[in-house]
């Protein structure tokens, strides 16, 4: 390897010689071999992901490069064999489809690329000289969350392990701007938030920052406060994440190792779940949405120095950051953005993994779309706007890993393609998809497969099976319109903030569950065309086993899917956190001292099990002390609103006695602790139960379906009441036998108003439609006797 | 009810015919009322013959006297016309089986008595009268030339390929010699100084004329008077090449000119040949009209309308592949009032694969009805797609029946295109070569082809003739480019026939060959066959003989030139070559070739044809651009083609060695990211 020339060279005579290999197999080997070849690879595959050793190298790049001829076979013959013109319309069908392939196929290589070898940074410890250690401005930008929130977030920094003298934090405030304040509607508030937050601040003795006017939203927030401040490396908190103590003590000493490094970026760990995980509350405990890409995506960008800033829990280095004049602010993704200039510039980042902050994702899906659309435009604009696989000064995996972080985004169109692609063969006869049953066999069915079990190779640790497609279906019907929205105009979107710790009142589908309503019609019709084929076209068989399956997966998945939109009634502010570790309760009543476990903790108190048979009553006041992971100790006056006796134990759940949630020891017990962090992660990624869980979201999905179809069909008979109503007399008229005699000027029946009871059960309605009783005039003119 | 077969009856220009009796032997159903049933037979529509259909003697014989007046030179369409009934008061279904009548085709028979005619001195007379594709059974034309020199067997073998082509698909014999043979048509080849010496005068050229110089003229019987009923060809120069243009001017005459007796070439030019053209062969990815595929538009009537067929040739090493499909669009219509179970089926070398309905009662005119066929299908070579309409009536029984409105039209500007298809084929074939000549006509004209004639006997050079003659029949192009010697053959890289003796194979050559002949023989013998018919072959080392009365044909490649082709025609004797390459000419014979080796034993009045797959596998064809048997990587295709287990080990070592070579640059690749990180490795 001593002559990078020679190496380069035989990659790609390798490169060269598998692509050739694969012409050949495709262009001269019969069905037989076709065969052996996808169901042999597939099958070392699977031997390798079933051998755990695969997971390290050099099995792993053998499983790597395996799953790569497969796809790229795949590719290929779809490439040569199966594009064939035979009229207009499955022309468009089946370039649209193949176009989707294409993309999965790309995504599948650059993915491959990520999870070559996901790098784990060792730690590097901050200089034990306090002089040497660089000064840090912790800023905590803010637009329009509690103040509670807020207080938590900057008394958790101002206990952040580190000299006081080299750490100044600030609330950077966004909505006590200038101009908010001078806002003649809402200027009052604003003008309230701004005192109360100074106040906070003096309070806390950190510092208050607000600007004139709210221009580039977060990047400008971030880049006035950087105007208004010295420190060496700046640390950004969104404010609702709530740092450990430990989180500079753990990323200061990469900066002092490289002098180039501008990022150390950390995980962002939620403690509240997302709408999905807690749709699956009793049922099982996935990983989070965002695990996949903090544990395994971040770290395979880190290997290819790739791993970019992601808005918060995140330290940069001011002098590299002003260069390029702070936060770039151009698309709104700006956290991304500003990674990628300063990786053009030739500046390192480094990703460390470890949970250092704890925050809080979107409780609705409303708010999760609201997120993941300002991630697909600000991704999209980066694509569009700066072209990474073109731009210089990035190498060539920087450029790729960059470049799928953007096209990923385009996955909400190709899912869409995908759930409707064997419907417009079943329903409307296109043929999209140019293939025999033994090459589907030989060729698609191995690459499917394989794309099942390389999926679970990388990202096992953070995604359960199945969830990526729950996830991105989603996703997928919403982001469509906002991706088609920045391709015709790139620099149309705007920043949106995510708003978070909203709560849910009551259980129920969420509206946007609609998109799936359709999808799941469109592939229930397919699927009775598809039988319908079966029997009337033998000689489709083939082609309708394939499109047929496809559809039952679509509608399974569409099932699925709608499962997750079924939004869960969720109270609880602070969120209950799992955790371990010891404790001793002390009871004044008993004068008793009883040790015991903990089981989870939260800002207003603590859940723990005392091994005892003593018999504590409701409401006991007790002692609580205990020690987090860091061996601090904590002592908390509680009362026990919940005693259970499970046999020998008592399950107890505590509540503070101070009633503030911003306590400063409460706050440090339950968020201050790394280490609790990292554990309840690592908990996560060994849940199992994948299967229970998508059958339990495919029956919420048809319970889902079942309560939208009732819903629509009272309101179809809504509809039809009115209508009735409205146009019944004349609709009567119509339908009078002439041979009765009567015209309609004739014998005026009297006019006998309707009782409203659609009205009644529906007060909000009943204005409107009384009116329509009025504006009738009358009941049909021939009533029944 | 009434049903009509004919046949074509040939008559050659130059037959002057005396008589013609035609003698049938028939057989009828015994269901038959012989008072309503008949046959009438017609010669050009007209009818020459009748006769009751007895089921009291349902086997009968039938003598008729053609007139001779209604047989015209060419094809004569003699019709048997069946009139058949078994119930008198009743009505009849049209279509009950016991209604038929069958003439016995191999015991029936035409017998002609005919004369020669003189044969009119112009050239144009060896188109349409000498070398006639209507004479019956065969021909004989004799060549004569030096047979000493290789040059004029060459141009002898330019000359057999023109006249073979001329009789299309008669069978046609060659003799050489250096003399004339009587009886028969001769053709001279030589230059102006052999044809003096042949003829005992010079030939009627002066003598400073340029150029070639081609002449007819009566040919004389044994005792030296006139023949006017064969011919006399002069094919001459006054050098070699002149001759050469003399000969491709013969091979190349095809219409009815010149009407003068002699001509002089001064100059030849052949149009622009391209790979794998050749009679009738589709080329891929083109689209052709029916008109174009001498199909004009035609009207199908009746009950029982005869089908339509379209008759094309796809080239020898198409690889048919999976997921192509041959595209049909029809323009077509037919008539009212047909019961709506009428179809128009579509065969594919006598296998239906598609039908269009005609349920429709009003009728119906479609165009551009697209139909596609899968590839798989068909087959390299011949290949027939047939329309045959099922036109059914929907009138009831008794009912009288008017078929004037069932009808389907085909019209002449349907199309037909094949898709595109890789040229590559497994080889030894030998069928293939008995299909259109591959791997020596993959150039229609036979460039990069020679033919070795090993000790060149008067019986071996007429094998050779023969041989060539057929090749160019089957490829139907004359094959003026492919080469003959005497001389071994030194490193040729291109395909190669040896005609010879079981010894005359090149030392070089004969390791390759599937039966090795030598003091000690190689001879392969089949142990066992499997289902895909692979043999597998046992080795005999033996001192022995082929014997008489046998000939042997092997295909095999070149070991000169990876994807070239080497075929021996073989016997112990000259005598017996000649009678090989005069059996090979018979198509029961031709249709048993195929594989690799072939043993033909014509000692019995029967010929025997053993065919066998014995020998190395390998590939030829052509991909895109690029010849295969050129390139290196077109050498490893063949090699991983003949040998799979090659591809799967070449498969698994790429992978491997890919693996080795990123899994050494990551790991540099990570220490290096981690020393600039944290200033030191990590493995």
């Amino acid at each position: 390897m001593k002559r990078p020339w020679l190496t380069q060279a035989l990659i790609a005579f390798a490169v060269f010689a598998l692509i050739y290999l694969d012409r050949f197999a495709t262009n001269f080997l019969g069905e037989r071999h076709q065969l052996i070849i996808g169901w042999a690879c597939l099958g070392v595959l699977v031997l390798m992901y079933l051998f755990r050793k695969s997971r390290s190298m050099p099995l792993r790049m053998l499983f790597i490069l395996l799953s790569g001829f497969l796809s790229f076979r795949y590719i290929y013959w779809r490439s040569t064999e199966t594009l064939l013109y035979t009229g207009p319309a499955d022309f468009a069908g089946m370039s649209v489809l193949y176009l989707a392939e294409v993309y999965a196929i790309v995504i599948h290589f650059l993915g491959m690329l990520l999870n070559a070898w996901p790098l784990k940074q060792p730690p590097v410890d901050a200089p034990e000289d306090p002089a040497l250690l660089p000064s840090v401005d912790v800023f905590i930008p803010t637009y329009n969350e509690e103040d509670d929130l807020i207080r938590v977030t900057a008394i958790a920094a101002t206990q952040i392990d580190y000299p006081r003298e080299k750490l100044n934090i600030y609330i950077c405030d966004d909505g006590g701007t200038m101009a908010k304040r001078s806002h003649p509607e809402h200027g009052m508030a604003a003008w309230n938030r701004h005192y109360r937050l100074r106040r906070m601040a003096d309070e806390l003795g950190i510092r208050y920052i607000t600007r004139p006017f709210n221009v580039q939203a977060k990047a400008g927030n971030v880049n006035h406060a950087l105007q208004h401040s010295r420190g060496d490396l700046v640390l950004v908190l969104d404010c609702d994440h709530v740092p450990t103590r430990d989180i500079l003590r753990r990323t200061v000493g990469f900066f002092v190792a490289d002098p180039k490094l501008f990022l150390v970026q950390t995980p962002h760990f939620f403690i509240n779940p997302t709408p999905v995980e807690r749709n699956l509350a009793g049922v099982g405990n996935p990983p989070g949405e965002n695990d996949m890409f903090y544990r395994v995506i971040h770290p395979g960008l880190d290997f290819w120095g790739a791993s970019y800033f992601c808005g918060s829990a995140a330290l940069l280095r001011r002098r590299h950051l002003m260069e390029v004049g702070g936060l770039c602010g151009k698309t709104i993704t700006e956290d991304a953005e500003t990674a990628f200039a300063l990786h053009s510039r030739g500046y390192r980042s480094v990703y460390f993994e470890r949970p250092m902050v704890c925050g809080l994702s979107p409780d609705t899906y409303d708010d999760y779309i609201i997120q993941r659309t300002r991630w697909a435009q600000g991704m999209l604009q980066m694509l569009l706007m700066n072209n990474p696989l073109f731009q210089r000064g990035l190498t060539m995996a920087q450029r790729l890993c960059y470049f799928n972080s953007c096209f990923f985004w385009l996955f909400g169109i190709v899912r869409f393609i995908y759930f409707v692609s064997p419907a417009t063969f079943l329903l409307f006869g296109l043929r999209i998809y140019n293939a025999s049953w033994p090459q589907i066999l030989a060729f698609a069915i191995p690459y499917v497969i394989s794309g099942w079990f390389v999926m679970d190779f990388f990202y096992s640790r953070a995604r359960k099976p199945f969830f990526s497609e729950v996830y991105e279906s989603v996703q997928a019907m919403f982001l469509i319109p906002a991706v088609i929205s920045v391709f015709l105009n790139p620099a149309k979107p705007t920043f949106k903030v995510t708003p978070k710790g909203k709560m849910i009142d009551s259980d129920g589908l969420n509206p946007m569950a609609i998109s799936f309503l359709l999808v799941i019609v469109i592939n229930v019709v397919a699927m009775v065309m598809a039988a319908y084929k079966w029997v009337d076209y033998p000689l489709l068989r083939d082609v309708v086993a394939v499109t047929g399956s496809w559809s039952l997966y679509n509608l399974w998945l569409g099932l699925v899917s709608l499962g997750a939109f079924w939004e869960r009634r969720q109270l609880r502010n602070h969120h209950r956190i799992e955790s371990d570790g010891e404790l001793v309760v002390e009871v004044p009543r008993l004068k008793a001292r009883i040790p015991g476990r903990v089981l989870d903790v939260s800002l207003r108190g603590i859940g723990f099990e005392l091994p005892t048979e003593l018999a504590l009553q409701p409401m006991e006041r007790v002692v609580i002390e205990t020690k987090d992971h860091d061996g601090r100790e904590y002592r908390f006056e509680a009362r026990l609103p919940r005693v259970i006796r499970r046999g020998k134990k008592l399950l107890c759940g505590s509540e503070f006695v101070h009633q503030d949630t911003c306590d400063p020891a409460a706050i440090a017990f339950t968020f201050g602790d790394s280490e609790r962090w990292m554990r309840l992660w690592m908990r996560k990624q060994e849940t199992g139960g994948t299967w229970r869980m998508l059958w339990h979201f495919a029956g919420l999905g048809a319970h889902g379906l079942l309560a939208s179809g009732t819903m629509l069909w009272r309101r179809g008979k809504q509809i039809s009441q009115g209508f009735e109503e409205r146009y019944g007399e004349r609709l009567a008229r119509l339908r009078r036998p002439q041979h009765q005699g009567a015209s309609r000027h004739e014998v005026p029946t009297p006019a006998i108003p309707r009782p409203a009871v659609t009205a009644d059960r529906h007060p909000a309605g009943a204005g409107s439609r009384r009116d329509d009783l009025v504006s009738a005039d009358a009941v049909p003119a021939v009533s029944e006797p | 009810m009434r049903d009509e077969q004919a046949i074509e009856l040939a008559v050659p220009e130059r037959w002057k015919v005396n008589s013609a009796t035609l003698n049938i032997y028939y057989t009828v159903s015994t269901s038959l009322l012989s008072h309503l049933s008949q046959m009438v037979i017609r010669l050009n529509g007209i009818p020459i013959g009748q006769a009751k259909l007895n089921p009291i003697t349902p086997s009968s014989a039938l003598k008729i006297a053609l007139p001779t007046k209604l047989l015209e030179p060419g094809y004569n369409k003699l019709t048997f016309q069946v009139d058949q009934h078994r119930q008198e008061k009743e009505c009849e279904l049209p279509c009950a089986t016991d209604l038929w009548t069958s003439i016995k085709l191999d015991s029936s028979s035409l017998d002609i008595d005919y004369d020669l005619k003189p044969i009119p001195l112009r050239l144009s007379s060896l188109t349409d009268m000498v070398f006639d594709p209507r004479i019956t059974p065969s021909s004989t034309v004799h060549l004569a030339f030096d047979t000493a020199d290789e040059k004029a067997a060459g141009l002898a073998a330019v000359v057999a390929s023109g006249v073979a082509r001329r009789f299309d698909y008669r069978r046609v014999d060659f003799t050489v010699s250096d003399t004339l043979e009587a009886g028969r048509d001769n053709v001279v080849i030589g230059t102006t100084a052999f044809v003096t010496k042949l003829l005992g005068r010079a030939p009627p050229q002066k003598p400073g004329d340029k150029g070639g110089f081609l002449k007819i003229l009566p040919m004389a019987k044994s005792d030296g008077s006139p023949d006017p009923a064969h011919a006399l060809v002069l094919v001459t120069g006054n050098s070699f090449d002149e001759v050469k243009l003399a000969a491709e001017t013969l091979s190349n005459l095809s219409i009815g000119y010149p009407g003068s007796d002699e001509l002089k070439a001064t100059g030849f030019s052949l149009p622009d040949i391209t790979a794998y053209g050749g009679r009738n062969i589709l080329a891929a990815d083109k689209l052709y009209d029916f008109k174009t595929l001498n199909q004009p538009t035609l009207t199908m009537a009746g009950m029982n309308p005869q089908p339509m067929s379209l008759n094309f040739r796809l080239p020898a090493d198409f690889m048919i592949k999976q997921n192509r499909n041959v595209e049909i669009a029809l323009n077509f219509a037919y008539g009212a009032g047909m019961r709506n179970d009428s179809s128009l089926n579509l065969l594919v070398n006598n296998r239906a694969v598609r039908a269009i309905p005609l349920h429709n009662p009003d009728g119906g005119v479609f165009e551009n009805y697209k139909l596609e066929i899968p590839t798989y299908v068909f087959r390299p070579g011949d290949n027939t797609i047939t329309f045959s309409p099922e036109l059914h009536i929907s009138s009831k029984e008794c009912e009288a029946v008017q078929t004037g409105h069932m009808f389907l039209t085909i019209f002449e500007n349907s199309t037909l295109k094949f898709p595109y298809m890789p040229h590559f084929v497994d080889m030894p074939r030998l069928e293939l070569f008995m299909l259109n000549g591959f791997p020596f006509t993959r150039w229609p004209d036979g460039f990069e082809g020679t033919v070795y004639v090993a000790r060149p006997t008067l019986d071996t050079l007429s094998a050779t003739m023969n041989l060539i003659g057929m090749m160019t029949q089957k490829n139907g192009f004359p094959l003026i480019n492919l080469s003959l010697t005497y001389q071994k053959p030194k490193a040729w890289n291109g395909d190669l026939i040896v005609v010879g003796d079981l010894f005359s194979l090149p030392d070089e050559y004969a390791a390759a060959a599937p039966l090795r002949v030598g003091k000690v023989s190689r001879v392969p013998y089949p142990v066992v066959r499997s289902w895909q018919q692979e043999a597998i072959y046992s080795f005999s080392d033996q001192s022995s003989r082929l014997g008489d009365d046998r000939g042997l044909l092997m295909e095999f490649e070149s070991p000169l030139q990876a994807g070239r082709s080497v075929l021996l025609l073989a016997a112990e004797d000259q005598n017996d070559l000649l009678a090989l390459s005069q059996k090979l000419l018979d198509p029961e014979v031709q249709s048993q070739v195929n594989g690799g080796l072939v043993l033909i034993d014509f000692s019995g009045a029967k010929t025997k044809v053993t065919s066998l797959s014995a020998g190395k596998r390998y590939t030829t064809g052509k991909q895109g651009d690029v010849n295969i048997v050129d390139t290196a990587a077109d050498r490893l295709d063949s090699l991983m083609y003949a040998y799979s287990p090659v591809f799967y080990a070449l498969l698994a070592a790429i992978i491997g060695g890919l693996t080795w070579i990123l899994v050494a640059l990551i790991r540099r690749y990570r220490v290096q990211r981690l020393k600039t990180v944290h200033g030191k490795g990590d493995k």
